[in-house]
Formats: C-alpha cells, sequence, structure tokens
C-alpha cells in the first residue's frame, strides 16, 4: 500500500494539477485588459469571461456577448477538470487526450487577448490612413507558412520524444497565427485601398482633419478631429487609454504551468513506449 | 485506439457546442432580433448620441450682462442651461465683449474658472474682460448716463467643453 502510494504520487503530472485548479479559478479573478476613452465617456474591462462595459455614465449590456462569455467560461471550467483528472491519473488512456483538449486554451486565449487590441491599434494608426502597400503582409503571411510547413515535416521526420513532439506543435501553431495575423492585415490594406483611396481621410469633409492615435494594447494617446462648422472650426480631442489588469497576470502564470504540463505529461505507458 | 477516437469526438462536440448554444440561445432569446441580441432591448448609447448630435451651442447662452467694474477690469455674467441629460464641464470661453449700442470692441473676454453642470442645469458664468482704451472710454461714457453698457455682445466665441474627458473645442460667431 505505502509502494502504491508513493508511485501514485510521483507519476501524478504536478504542473497540470496546478494548471488545473488555476483554470477552475481564472473565471472568478477578474478582467485582463481594459480601455477607457476621456473620464468615464466609455470604459470597458474584459477577459474572455466577461465584459463590463459603461457609456456616458450609463451600462450597456449585450446578450449574445454575455451568453458567448458564459459558454467560455464553462468551457474553461471543463478544461480545468480534465486537465486536473488527467494529471492525476496520468496512465489512463483517456488521459492525453483529455490533457490535449485543456491544456494549451488559456495560453491561446492570453495570446488572442493581447494580438486583438495590437492588431486592431496597427489597422487604425496604420492602415486607416492609407499609403500602405500589400508587399509586407503578403510576404510575411507567405514565409510563415513555409516556416510552419517546413516545422511540421522536419518534426514528424526527425522528432521522436513526445515532449518535442508537442512543443514543435505549439511552435507551429504559433507561426499559423502570425500567417492569419498577416493575411487579415493584407485584406484590410486591400479593402482601404480599394473603398478608401486616400484613406480615412478621404471621407472627412473639407477643411477637416483627423489624426487617430490609439495606443498599442496598453498605454495612452488622443485621436484628434477637427472640422469646419459655420465658418468656423470645431476640434474634438478623444484620449483613449488601454491597460492589462491584474487578471492577466493569473492568466499568464495558469498558461505557463498549462504549457508545462502539456509538454510534460507522459501520457500511459504503451504510448510513451511508442513514443 | 477507437475508444480513443471517440472520446477526441466527443471533446470536439463539447467546444463545437459551447461555442455554437450560446450564440443560438442569445438569438433566440431576443426573438431572432439581431440588434437586440447585440446592443440589448434598450441602447443608452443611442439616446446619448443624438443627445450630443441635437447641441446647439449658441442656444445653450442666455444674453451677457455686465456687473461690475474694477480698474480697467470689467466682469460680466452670461447664463447657461446645459440641454444635455449627462454632465458637462465648460474649461473655457473667450471672445470680444462688444457695445453694441456704439459698435465698440470692450475688450477679450475670458471664463474666470471652469465650471461643470449636471444634466439640465444652468449656472451663471462669470466673465472677465480686459478693457482695451476703447473700452474704457465707452464704459466711462455709459457710466456717466448712469450705468454699464447693457445691450451687449461677446463675438469670436471659442468655446471649450469637456464631455466625459472629450474635449471638444468649437469657434462660434456671437453669443
Amino acid at each position: 500500500m505505502k509502494v502504491n502510494l508513493r508511485k501514485l504520487v510521483r507519476t501524478i503530472n504536478w504542473f497540470g494539477v496546478i494548471a488545473g485548479i488555476l483554470m477552475i479559478v481564472l473565471p472568478f479573478a477578474g478582467r485582463w485588459w481594459r480601455l477607457s476613452v476621456g473620464t468615464g465617456a466609455m470604459d470597458l474591462a474584459t477577459s474572455p469571461f466577461g465584459i463590463t462595459t459603461t457609456a456616458f455614465g450609463q451600462t450597456m449590456e449585450s446578450t449574445l456577448a454575455t451568453y458567448i462569455f458564459l459558454g467560455a467560461t464553462i468551457s474553461i471550467i471543463i478544461a480545468g477538470l480534465f486537465v486536473l483528472f488527467a494529471s492525476l491519473l496520468p496512465e489512463q488512456w483517456w488521459s492525453t487526450r483529455l490533457m490535449e483538449f485543456g491544456a494549451t486554451k488559456v495560453f491561446w486565449m492570453a495570446i488572442w487577448l493581447v494580438m486583438t487590441p495590437l492588431i486592431g491599434a496597427y489597422i487604425v494608426n496604420n492602415i486607416l490612413p492609407g499609403g500602405q502597400t500589400l508587399t509586407i503582409f503578403v510576404l510575411g503571411a507567405t514565409i510563415s507558412i513555409i516556416i510552419a510547413v517546413l516545422l511540421k515535416y522536419l518534426s514528424s521526420k526527425f522528432l521522436k520524444k513526445w515532449w518535442s513532439k508537442r512543443l514543435m506543435k505549439l511552435v507551429t501553431n504559433m507561426l499559423w497565427m502570425i500567417a492569419g495575423i498577416f493575411i487579415v492585415l493584407a485584406v484590410c490594406v486591400f479593402l482601404v485601398g480599394k473603398f478608401l483611396p486616400s484613406g480615412v481621410s478621404g471621407i472627412i469633409p473639407a477643411g477637416g482633419t483627423l489624426n487617430i492615435n490609439v495606443p498599442y494594447a496598453s498605454g495612452s494617446a488622443s485621436t484628434i478631429f477637427s472640422m469646419n462648422m459655420g465658418g468656423g472650426q470645431a476640434t474634438l480631442t478623444l484620449p483613449i487609454s488601454m491597460g492589462l489588469m491584474s487578471g492577466f497576470v493569473l492568466a499568464i502564470v495558469t498558461a505557463v504551468f498549462n504549457i508545462l504540463a502539456w509538454i510534460y505529461h507522459p501520457g500511459p505507458p504503451e504510448e510513451k513506449k511508442k513514443k | 485506439m477507437k475508444k480513443e477516437k471517440i472520446l477526441g469526438a466527443l471533446l470536439f462536440l463539447l467546444s463545437l457546442s459551447l461555442i455554437v448554444v450560446p450564440i443560438i440561445a442569445a438569438f433566440s432569446a431576443h426573438g431572432w432580433d439581431p440588434k437586440a441580441t447585440l446592443l440589448g432591448d434598450s441602447n443608452p448609447l443611442e439616446t446619448q448620441f443624438e443627445n450630443l448630435q441635437n447641441l446647439d451651442v449658441s442656444n445653450m447662452f442666455a444674453n451677457p450682462t455686465l456687473t461690475s467694474i474694477q480698474g480697467n477690469t470689467i466682469t460680466g455674467s452670461v447664463q447657461v442651461t446645459s440641454p444635455l441629460d449627462f454632465p458637462i464641464k465648460i474649461k473655457n470661453v473667450s471672445g470680444n465683449i462688444i457695445c453694441k449700442d456704439h459698435g465698440v470692441v470692450l475688450g477679450p473676454a475670458r471664463l474666470a474658472s471652469e465650471v461643470e453642470f449636471s444634466a439640465h442645469e444652468s449656472k451663471n458664468l462669470s466673465i472677465i474682460c480686459t478693457l482695451t482704451q476703447d473700452g474704457l472710454t465707452d464704459v466711462g461714457n455709459h457710466l456717466l448716463g448712469g450705468g454699464l453698457p447693457t445691450n451687449i455682445d461677446v463675438e469670436n466665441v471659442n468655446l471649450k467643453l469637456d464631455i466625459y474627458g472629450i474635449v471638444i473645442e468649437v469657434v462660434i460667431g456671437s453669443l
């Protein structure tokens, strides 16, 4: 009995146990990112599990967003339980599958939460004013796809250890994501070139100017819009600030434990032998 | 191997249903109305934007009056009523005070200090004007007649508003 207990403790994937518990706690640990326009004109705080929006002192609610965030909350709690079970009983036939289901979810959520405002700010600051060419984005997407395909081929040919295969899978998926971002940016450049040849300033009435400046995921900036109004000039200054919140720190810690648990996860003995 | 495949398929279905079911549930809760599903039954922003769009700043101001004089500085007052459903701050009002009786520019004027308004509130703004030489002469003539000029206006008005931290600076002809 003593020997069995020691063996059981030795086989447990402790990274996964911590990751599983953190995943269950994560939806209730606060928002990850905030956006403010002015001082209360619009305040938004979000995470993949919820959003709080107030505009001009009024709270805004969207049923669609509420339900989607509820789905994400349930999804991450289930994934956390799966990671926990898979880590406590790593030699069961289902453990690898359950680990794969849950282990990279928080990692991708954290990546997307940072990438979305970054891409959004890049589009608003650099693509909407016009004058960008497609070349760099098409080249970026092509290079990312070539490297991803090459890595997939090389890892299937040369990598034997299961942990190195999982690590390479993560790197390859990140390259696919980068390729996807380049494609999205290329589509935006194409659409702006097609429908707004002079950029967004082309749709501003004569005499008006628009100086767009949006921070990249974190920081402060001001967008200034001016236009002719009854012979005079009206200027509108829109201060925008963004920042990562405390919940994001826990998300990063959870993602790190998840990735460690996934890479380390031994799986059932026959699988280990096979690998 | 077979049971692993079944488990894989079940996990895929679980992921899919946790994305699809909330979307379907949200739309069905609002009778498949996309706008209501996305923005809720009542959209407070719509009212606020409508409020802002209909804002006519020149209608906010009543006729200015001069209240006192000390040296070459004359103080005036103007009643302002906010037509908005939310608080605003007037950061500055500047322009030239004109005596309409004689067509004389009395001098440049500015707001004494920032004033905050709650929704639909009326307040008197205190305006300070430094009199020019022509202005001093004109006011002196009025004082000899028994009081400060009453038929006045403020021209080339530069108004700076702060609405929830969004700064709007607008030039209007006169108050």
